[in-house]
């Protein structure tokens, strides 16, 4: 089973992130044609399920949902060509050609100061499947982007950079004997719909990010982005292997969901879309969300062999 | 072998149950002497109470509704081979002449469900014979299909996706649980199987505008696959949770057939230009040969979803008779 823990600061959308690949996983697994196919596990279902009713009914996630939620599991089968695209075909869906994702919410950086991060090493709870995870998705809140030139230990992200770094090095300690030897890191920027023009312009960069495509654009675009922000998480993964830990290439994806603007009462709403199909849904980058499962499909592969 | 009905609170379950009830009077007394039909005195006394009132252009009334704790009923279908032998052998009780389906209504908002879903033990009876169920009914209530978001009827479906997807999902993870028991005691068993099916209920209600934001047509299809993509299109929409569960159960290893679905509408009286004041009142059919005074409904639907069952019914696993016989027997055996 991959392990997969969601790291962010407070307030980064996490759980909202978390929701919406549900959302992806059930609209992109119910029709017959579609290129996936999923099963959730009964115990992720409780709260992932009230999770998506109140995506679906255009409200954020709320406190107790937010509490409550710490992680989800699921099998996901994927149709996938070598070259990396979905394709349609008569692929028979079963079980041993599937994938187990379990992704840990263990809270936030920012609000949760774990043992050992502080240097012990003990974990405990969500915390101790950090320790073991094969994929750590880092989530890089767009609106605290600070411009290319400020001074990075001022930023809004500095506290969130050195706690990063220092988890890295809580997890090269843990897996110092044993453990797995590989780390994959994922980098989210979320609500990217809301970064500053002015970050943008200072890094010389095209308000959309380039096409799922161009990996390698993405990367530098990314990068361009996270350099000043944090500096010292980037730098440790460009390092050399720390010890029995060695990072994969990192890899990059950009997530909003677009906001009500009509929405009265001063409570925040997200905006909902027509799909073809005459329903609604969050008005967010689906194909974003489909990349990243693909991605992890492709670390659980490599995991397995 | 058993088989769910499962349904929301007010989701036309009695009035589904009466219709069928219905048309199995009809159907099972006709010149085909293949298939009977039967239920325990108490559900027979409601189904046939339901059934007495539609014939007076009723619809059930909320105390009948509340009467109804558990509701259950038989099907029984003539086995082909046995249908042949000579009928002094059929009547012969080693020779099992019918293949059987034990259907169960069960209310998604009961407390006994409820309880479950949120706890994740099955404790109690009634949910640990839920969970052995190998065919799973899901009644959908088309007069709660709305593209308002804000309304109720929107919401409350969003939450009945949920609970049913959730259902389904303990049925997939019991059904493969019970597989690799199996396995590991060194029966050689078949992959599990689960066989869905939806009745859209109140399609008679289901609303124009609805249709036409969907793209879809009014009036449901007759061609078997123009049927399942009309059917389908509507629950991608209403119920994708469900829908996405029932998909995915071969990647967690177990199938679930490709699932048929089943309309059901009474007809009710209606006055040109006027709101229906009160409780809307049954339309009968006149008196005819072959019968008359009956409810105006989707009587072929009926027959269809009779029928349909019939194919599952042969097509059970030995080893589900087997244990059922098994657990039969270890249920009257002496301590």
């Amino acid at each position: 089973m991959l392990q997969a823990a969601i790291l962010g600061d407070v307030a980064s959308g996490k759980t909202t992130f978390l929701g919406l690949l549900y959302a992806t996983l059930v609209r992109s697994g119910s029709d017959k044609e579609d290129a996936l196919r999923f099963h959730a596990s009964y115990e992720s279902l409780e709260e992932v399920t009230t999770l998506f009713q109140q995506l679906m009914s255009g409200g954020f996630p709320d406190a107790p949902i937010k509490e409550g939620l710490h992680e989800m599991s699921f099998t996901l089968g994927l149709r996938k060509a070598r070259r990396g695209r979905f394709r349609l075909g008569s692929t028979k869906w079963n079980a041993d050609a599937s994938t187990s994702v379990h992704f840990t919410l263990p809270g936030s950086l920012g609000e949760e100061r774990p043992g050992f991060i502080q240097g012990s090493t003990i974990g405990t709870g969500p915390w101790r499947d950090v320790l073991d995870a094969d994929a750590l998705i880092l989530l890089a809140d767009s609106t605290k982007l600070a411009p290319k030139g400020d001074t990075p230990e001022r930023g809004p992200m500095a506290t969130y950079d050195g706690q990063v770094d220092a988890l890295f090095s809580a997890i090269q300690r843990w897996r110092s004997r044993s453990g797995h030897e590989f780390l994959h890191p994922v980098f989210l920027l979320s609500k990217f719909d809301s970064v500053s023009p002015e970050v943008l312009k200072a890094a010389d960069l095209e308000p959309e990010p380039p096409e799922l495509a161009q990996s390698d654009a993405r990367a530098a675009y990314a990068s361009a982005l996270l350099e000043p922000n944090l500096p010292h998480t980037l730098a440790t993964l460009r390092g050399k292997s720390r010890g029995r830990l060695r990072f994969g290439e990192p890899a990059y994806f950009f997530s909003w969901v677009r906001r009500d603007a009509k929405a009265s009462g001063g409570q925040e709403k997200i905006q909902l879309r027509r799909m073809e199909n005459g329903g609604w849904e969050p008005d967010y980058p689906r194909e974003e969300y489909l990349a990243l499962l693909e991605h992890l499909a492709d670390i659980a592969a490599e995991t397995k062999d | 072998m058993p088989c769910a009905l499962l349904g929301d609170r007010a989701s036309g379950k009695t009035t589904f149950l009466g219709l069928l009830y219905s048309a199995q009077v009809k159907y099972g007394t006709g010149v085909h002497d293949d298939f009977r039909f039967h239920a325990p005195m108490a559900s027979l006394n409601i189904m046939s109470a339901v059934y007495e009132g539609m014939k007076d252009a009723r619809f059930p009334s909320a105390t009948l509704k509340e009467e109804i704790t558990e509701l259950s009923f038989i099907f029984g279908y003539l086995r082909r081979v046995q249908g042949k032998l000579p009928y002094y052998i059929r009547q012969q009780n080693w020779v099992r002449p019918f293949s059987t389906l034990r259907f169960s209504a069960y209310d998604v908002s009961g407390e006994d469900i409820e309880e479950f879903i949120e706890t994740g033990i099955a404790s109690r009876p009634l949910i640990q014979q839920l969970l052995k169920s190998v065919v799973i009914v899901v009644l959908v209530d088309c007069s709660k299909m709305t593209t308002d978001i804000d309304t109720a009827p929107y919401k409350k479906m969003l939450r009945y996706d949920s609970t049913v997807a959730k259902l389904l999902v303990a049925f997939q993870t019991y059904k493969k649980q019970e597989y690799d028991r199996l396995k590991d005691s060194g029966v050689n068993p078949e992959p599990p199987i689960i066989y869905p099916a939806f009745v859209l209920s109140k399609f008679d209600t289901l609303r124009d505008d609805v249709l036409a934001r969907l793209g879809l047509h009014q009036g449901f299809p007759e061609d078997k696959r123009a049927r399942r993509e009309y059917a389908e299109a509507l629950l991608r929409v209403f119920v994708p949770q469900t829908l996405s569960q029932i998909r995915g159960g071969k990647v967690a290893g177990v199938s679930m057939d490709k699932a048929e679905y089943f309309l059901s509408w009474v007809r009710t009286e209606t006055q040109e230009g006027m709101e229906p004041v009160g409780q809307p009142r049954i339309v009968r059919t006149g008196f005819r040969p072959e019968g008359g005074g009956e409810p105006d409904f989707s009587y072929d639907e009926y027959v269809h979803f009779i029928e349909h069952f019939r194919k599952i019914a042969n097509k059970i696993p030995d080893e589900v008779l087997e244990a059922e016989k098994f657990q039969a027997q270890a249920l009257i055996r002496p301590n």
